[in-house]
């Protein structure tokens, strides 16, 4: 059986008593840098909601070696790379649950969220369930996961942190890809509307 | 009897941490024990993978460069394991085996009178520096707090459940009548337990086709897995609180079998262990090792 140097390390440290503990961290999506050029597009402006609807203790983060983590409400953080992550031409507002918004809007569903190690690798995962809706009308609804893995070198706040934001990242992606399709397709279904109206 | 048993076993904790020994509630813990309150410890939010380790510095002698070719295979394994697991994750979003699990242990409990009425409450994170906080805030004598993991083994074709047990006491008396500490709290019962659950009809399946069969039809063999794995769980601890420390059904029967060893959840190497045949039934046998853990595994 191989024991490399950390494991054996650890090992130590658990038999002197069980080194595990809880480490609240904030975690916080960079901010990317601002664009060189505006965009072209005229900017549409969508409304969203985030909700954090977690299972069981909307803290649990998960755990790398014998290190848990924990987070308070996600919400800023979602928001934080649905803003970075934004495509050109649009612009996402926030707006209060259950407002009125005329024109297109996205409520986030926050269903899960965290880390965990498997041998030497660090494996984040992040699960969100999205409605599109236009006006009153829900449009359509989508969950997306977005993963991470990678080696797991010192089992930081830092890379727990980095694993949980390219997770989120990969899941906040494939969402902007999802609106942007159905808001393509809306708009689509209108015009081709008013042509069989013309018609 | 002749017994195929997939067993694993914690083993080599370290002092302070969960052992292999089973320590029975006494006479004298169990004369100063009015009530518990038993909390589920869960980390997890979905269900885990698992890969057999590389070990090619074993093999050559060790060395710098052969651990980290290890650690590159590992590391290589470790994520087509969860690329394997990311579909069966995705029909169990809906599943809550902490509520499924909480739900199984509340009706099994029901009949120990020190435990009768009272809620069992999931809590996650459950590292140790919260163990006491907890123990502290409990409104019971104790605090029957159990460790719950549950994950795939590293073929893919059965699911593995791991609880770690333990009452910790709050009350002056019944601390007095603990045998041990645990999470640096005084413990009047310990014991570890197990049930595995194989993917029915996986013959040859390689790992991705063997995930894909536990994912479909919504998770269908997983959910019924879960389900069973809970209920057997609960069943077992119920019954194993109960019994004295000289437990008279380790006489009644036993059977050399292979055990993958596991530490602190993860897979380490395989061994022959001797355990005894404590119940059979409803196509299951629990077996108990000679250290005192209780396994529910299918009966052949």
């Amino acid at each position: 059986m191989r024991v490399g140097p950390l494991p054996l390390a650890l090992a130590v440290l658990g038999a002197l008593g069980c080194a595990s503990h809880t480490e609240p961290i904030v975690l916080q999506y960079p901010v990317p840098p601002a664009r060189a050029q505006p965009s072209p597009q005229p900017v549409q402006t969508i409304g969203y909601t985030i909700v954090d609807a977690r299972d069981g203790s909307a803290r649990a983060l998960g755990s790398l070696e014998r290190k848990r983590f924990e987070a308070g409400q996600l919400s800023g953080w979602v928001a934080g790379a649905l803003q970075a992550e934004v495509p050109a031409g649009i612009r996402f507002e926030a707006i209060a649950p259950g407002t009125a918004w005329p024109g297109w809007h996205v409520t986030l569903c926050m269903r899960k969220a965290y880390i965990l190690g498997l041998a030497d690798t660090k494996s984040a995962n992040v699960v969100l369930e999205a409605e599109f809706w236009q006006g009153r009308k829900r449009v359509r609804t989508a969950i997306r996961r977005g993963r991470s893995a990678s080696i797991n070198w010192t089992g930081s706040d830092a890379e727990a942190e980095s694993a949980l934001n390219s997770a989120l990242a990969r899941c906040v992606g494939a969402l902007m890809a999802d609106l942007q399709q159905t808001i393509a397709a809306g708009a689509s279904g209108l015009m081709s509307r008013a042509e069989r109206l013309r018609g | 009897m002749r017994l195929f048993v997939w067993v694993s076993v914690i083993t080599l904790c370290g002092a302070g941490c969960a052992t292999t020994n089973r320590i029975a509630i006494g006479p004298k813990a169990q004369s100063a024990l009015g009530s518990a309150q038993p909390v589920v410890g869960l980390d997890q939010q979905e269900i885990a993978a698992d890969i057999n380790r590389s070990n090619i510095s074993a093999a050559t002698g060790g060395g710098l460069i052969f651990a980290l070719v290890d650690a590159a295979v590992d590391s290589a394994q470790a994520k087509k394991a969860e690329a394997a697991v990311t579909p069966v994750r995705d029909a169990l979003l809906d599943y809550n085996f902490g509520a499924r699990f909480s739900g199984d242990l509340a009706d099994t409990l029901r009949d120990i009178p020190w435990l009768k009425g009272q809620k069992v409450v999931v809590q996650s994170p459950a590292s140790p520096d919260l163990v006491k906080e907890w123990v502290d805030r409990s409104p019971a004598d104790g605090l029957l707090l159990l460790r719950t993991r549950y994950r795939f083994s590293p073929d893919f074709k059965a699911i593995t459940i791991l609880v770690d047990a333990t009452l910790l006491a709050r009350s002056a008396a019944l601390a007095q009548a603990a045998a041990t500490k645990r999470d640096g709290v005084p413990a009047t019962f310990a014991n570890s337990f197990g049930v595995v659950l194989p993917l029915p009809d996986a013959g040859k399946l390689g790992r991705d086709q063997a995930a894909a069969k536990w994912a479909e039809g919504h998770g269908a063999a997983a959910r019924a897995a879960l389900d069973l794995g809970a209920r057997e769980m609960a069943a077992m601890i119920a019954f194993d609180l109960e019994q004295p420390q000289d437990d008279p059904s380790l006489t009644k029967s036993a059977a050399t079998v292979t055990a993958p060893m596991v530490m602190r959840g993860e897979l380490v190497g395989a061994a022959r262990i001797k355990a005894m045949v404590v119940r059979t039934g409803e196509g299951r046998s629990w077996v108990r090792a000679v250290t005192g853990e209780l396994w529910s595994v299918p009966a052949t």
